[in-house]
Formats: structure tokens, C-alpha cells, sequence
């Protein structure tokens, strides 16, 4: 089969490898119709993930039809079309049993800190092979797939496998009440989902901040929320302390993570120098424009071992900070119900497709944000 | 804010959604609240699972209990940056030397890859350049 595979920080290119196959009683092999590019994938193209070993095919999102059904799966057979949740989750653990199925202890070997088995993410989340190739091994198929409604579109359940539930949980974690003023920092997919999430939630105000003019204006059309471009005014945090009548907004969201622009010096410690894992701009700005009291939220991805946080002032703000990756499998169905019934319409961020040959391209073009770029999905076979 | 979202050209594309919508307002009617809720298994969880052999080496962490029930068997540890993969595979990940030890290996593993490939090309062309000599020479 071809499959996207990494060669270093920056080189991504199409190989030809083996087809997977049946490894596991719970395995059932996909048939992959559409594979999404997501933030997260640009860490480790940046060679920012530790244990990112030359070789892995990287790809978490996807939706794919099944074509090989282990001997102890119940719930899937052949043929049937199927949205994957991006965590690897055994159903059975002490944390998949409490609904932390990004926590699982049964599907990552490498370590016990850094979340579940994760498709196509590095062997830090246990190298299992990605969704951005023409076919995928899935363990535990009776815990994670879900199968999609006969009378939908795989591109519109596509980013139930990540964005679309990472953006919710983002809101859900700040623990937004009716009319309170949420800040997200990010208006990438994951960014606009939140913001979504939290008028679901009842937010009074949303107000979004990025530095791209065209996520800004995509997020206005999109989701009606106002926007700042913090390249364009002198300081954020005091803009927007501002904006939110001095005191701070209710709930802040981190929907950017590690490579947060916003700092000359942050960028050089944690990209140039590796001093630490990455840039945490967008989680200092959110401690520094909550209100005392208020949540802070974080999905946006950080990695091991450490960031430059302003704790302190967390801690005497008497903050609440809330962060995992996102327990996919819980918000499937309350997700669906909402993109069935009118409220998400999710397919409408895809801006770009492109065939699985043309994935380094697709990658330069997410990775610069050109030509409008909000999400690229791969066809690995087509339109079929 | 407005809510008349029409008025503003906004969200012409999603009626229901936006300012004034509060489908999820509850928090009891958000899916993910509480986050950790009582212990119950995954409805389809199976009931027995056995433990994946893995095929290849697979890294474990040190200070695991018992071996994980899924393994993947792509890209094991090999060469030179294998070397540096196993080091640090003994040293637990709260320390940082065990995440600067596997960027070192990710970083060797791509040059020597690189260097591979830059050798074969070479090798190539060599044979290339000696077999056109020869030809030349007769």
C-alpha cells in the first residue's frame, strides 16, 4: 500500500510499505476513505515529538470501510463504514472504566505518563501506524469506531475522530455558565470547534485570537465571534483585559499548544535552543487574561519534559486549570446528534482535498496557512 | 452582540448554532461532566483480552506492572539510534534525560538515513563514472 511517511523534521513523503494486517483477535483492518491533516501532525513534522522514529505513517483522523475482521470482533463486519477516534482504548482499564479513554494503561508501552496508544503519533504514544495511507490496522475494534449512519457523508462525521470532540471538551472543561465570556486562543480547527462549543454552552461572548487575517475572518463568518489579531495591536493581554472590562475573561482555552507565535524569546528557548518542549505563549496568555477565579482550559498539545508556565500567577489568581486529550469515544454520540440534527455543520472547514500522492503538499500548504488553508483532507482512494 | 445574526451577515450557512443557542447549557446534558465518572467497563469492551506477542522489540517503560494487551510492530528500535532508543528506555520519563536521549536518537536516526541515502546515491554514480571509464578506455 502508499502510506505518508516521516523522514525528519520537514520531509514527509509517500512510500510504498506492507499492508497491515490482523495482529489481534480485537483488530479490524480499515480501508481508509478520507484522512484529515491535523495541528497536532505539524509537531511532529517539526521533528518536536520525542521517539518520532524515520519510517512511521503519521494520521489520526480518518474514517474508513472495513476490510479485515479479527476472529473476537463483535460489533463491525466487512463493509461497514467507520469514524475512529484518534485514542487507542482498551474499554476494559481503571481509567477507560472511569470515561478516561485518552488515559488508557493498556495501549501504550512506551510510557505511563503521556496518554494512550495513538494512531500515527510517534512512538512516544506507542508507534502505532497512522490513518494517512490506504489502509490501517485499529485495535480494539469493538471500543473504538464508530459505525456512520448509512444516511451520511464520511466528510461529515470526519472530525468526530479529534477536532470536532477536542473543540468541545476544550468548552466543557471551562466549565462555561450561561453568559460568561470565553477567550479562545487558536482559531485553527480545533479553535473554531471551541468557540462553537461554547455558544452551545451558553457563552454570552466569544471572542477569538489568532494572527492569521484569514482564520480571523473564517471564525467571524463561522461561528459570529468577535476577533483580535494580536500582531496587530501593541500587547494582547492588556488588549484584551480591555476588551473584557479590565478584570479578564471568565473562561480562557488554549487551542494553539507548543508552537505558539507571540514571543521572540519563548520561540528561541523552546524551537531554536530546546530548552524546553516547545513555545506555551498561548497557555501564559490564557493564565494572563482569566479573571481571578476563573477556568483556564487547555487542549492544545504540549509534550515532555517541561514549559515556561506562569504558575505563580495561576496560583494566586486562583485559577482553575483543566486539561487532557480528549476522551474521543464519550462525545461521539452527543457530537452525531448534533451534526445530524442542523447545530454543527463540521464539514464546512474543509478547504482543501487532495489525493494521498499529493500529502507532502497538502502538508506544506496547512503548515504555511496559504491559499486560506483552514483543513486539508487526504483521499487515499479517491472519491470512492 | 447582536443575536440577530442574520442582521449582521453572520451564520447565514448554520442557523441553529451561534449567540443565544444554548443546546448544552446544563452542564448535566454535556457528555463529558464529570470528566472521571464511577467505574463501569466500555458496553462492547471485551470480556477477555489477550495479551498482543509483539513480532519486533518493543520499548517498555520502566516501572510498568505488566505488559500492555496492544503493541505495535512497526518501526522497531535499530542501528545506532536503536542504541540510544534502549538507554534511554531505562531511565524513567520523569526524568528529562530520557526525552533528551530520545530526541538525540530521533535526530541521529534521521541523518543517518540521510547519509545512507546520500551514499548509495554516490556509490551509484561512481559505478556509474567507472563503467563509462571502461567503456571509454576500450
Amino acid at each position: 500500500m502508499r502510506a505518508l511517511a516521516y523522514f525528519g523534521p520537514g520531509n514527509v513523503r509517500v512510500v510504498k510499505k506492507p499492508d497491515p494486517r490482523i495482529e489481534h483477535p480485537q483488530d479490524v483492518v480499515l480501508r481508509v476513505t478520507r484522512a484529515a491533516i491535523c495541528g497536532s501532525d505539524l509537531h511532529l513534522l517539526h521533528g518536536l515529538v520525542p521517539d518520532t522514529r524515520v519510517g512511521c505513517t503519521l494520521g489520526h483522523e480518518f474514517t474508513g470501510v472495513v476490510e479485515e475482521v479479527g476472529r473476537d470482533v463483535k460489533t463491525l463486519k466487512r463493509g461497514d463504514r467507520v469514524v475512529v477516534p484518534f485514542n487507542i482504548s482498551c474499554g476494559r482499564c481503571f481509567f477507560c472504566e472511569r470515561g478516561l479513554f485518552a488515559n488508557c494503561e493498556n495501549t501504550n508501552p512506551s510510557s505511563n505518563d503521556i496518554a494512550s496508544g495513538v494512531y500515527g503519533y510517534s512512538h512516544t504514544t506507542g508507534g502505532f501506524e497512522g490513518g494517512q495511507a490506504e489502509y490501517v490496522r485499529v485495535p480494539f475494534a469493538d471500543v473504538g469506531p464508530t459505525r456512520i449512519p448509512e444516511d451520511m457523508e464520511d466528510e461529515e462525521v470526519l472530525f468526530l475522530s479529534d477536532i470536532l470532540p477536542t473543540g468541545y471538551q476544550a468548552a466543557e472543561m471551562g466549565e462555561i455558565q450561561k453568559g460568561e465570556t470565553v477567550i479562545v486562543f487558536g482559531s485553527g480547527p480545533v479553535g473554531l470547534f471551541a468557540q462553537l462549543s461554547a455558544w452551545l454552552m451558553g457563552a454570552g461572548r466569544v471572542i477569538a485570537v489568532d494572527r492569521v487575517p484569514e482564520r480571523l475572518h473564517f471564525a467571524r463568518q463561522f461561528n459570529g465571534v468577535e476577533i483580535l489579531n494580536f500582531e496587530e495591536v501593541d500587547d494582547p493581554v492588556m488588549t484584551l483585559r480591555e476588551m473584557t472590562g479590565g478584570r479578564g475573561a471568565d473562561v480562557c482555552i488554549d487551542a494553539v499548544g507548543m508552537e505558539a507565535e507571540g514571543s521572540t524569546l519563548e520561540r528561541a528557548l523552546g524551537l531554536k535552543a530546546n530548552l524546553e518542549a516547545g513555545v506555551a505563549t498561548a497557555l501564559a496568555w490564557c493564565i494572563q487574561t482569566a479573571r481571578k477565579g476563573g477556568n483556564v482550559s487547555i487542549v492544545g498539545v504540549y509534550g515532555p519534559p517541561w514549559n515556561l508556565v506562569p504558575i505563580g500567577t495561576a496560583m494566586n489568581k486562583g485559577l482553575t486549570l483543566r486539561m487532557n486529550q480528549c476522551n474521543v469515544k464519550r462525545y461521539l454520540p452527543h457530537l452525531l446528534k448534533h451534526i445530524r440534527e442542523g447545530r454543527i455543520d463540521a464539514r464546512r472547514i474543509i478547504t482543501h482535498r487532495f489525493p494521498l500522492e499529493r500529502a507532502p503538499e497538502a502538508y506544506d500548504l496547512f503548515e504555511k496557512r496559504a491559499r486560506g488553508c483552514i483543513k486539508c483532507v487526504l483521499l487515499p482512494h479517491g472519491e470512492a | 452582540m447582536s443575536t440577530d445574526r442574520r442582521a449582521d451577515g453572520l451564520h447565514t450557512h448554520l442557523p441553529p448554532a451561534g449567540p443565544g443557542r444554548v443546546d448544552d447549557v446544563d452542564p448535566t446534558a454535556r457528555p463529558g461532566v464529570p470528566m472521571e465518572h464511577l467505574p463501569e467497563p466500555f458496553p462492547t469492551a471485551p470480556e477477555r483480552v489477550v495479551v498482543q506477542r509483539p513480532r519486533v522489540e518493543v520499548l517498555q517503560i520502566p516501572g510498568r506492572k505488566k505488559p500492555v494487551w496492544v503493541v505495535s510492530n512497526a518501526q522497531p528500535p535499530r542501528g545506532l539510534s536503536g542504541r540510544l532508543r534502549r538507554r534511554a528506555f531505562r531511565i524513567p520519563e520523569h526524568h528529562p534525560q530520557h526525552w533528551m536521549l530520545l530526541l538525540a536518537a530521533d535526530r541521529l536516526e534521521v541523518r543517518l538515513t540521510r547519509a545512507k541515502r546520500w551514499l548509495g546515491f554516490a556509490a551509484g554514480a561512481l559505478a556509474l563514472w567507472a563503467v563509462l571509464r571502461a567503456i571509454e578506455d576500450r
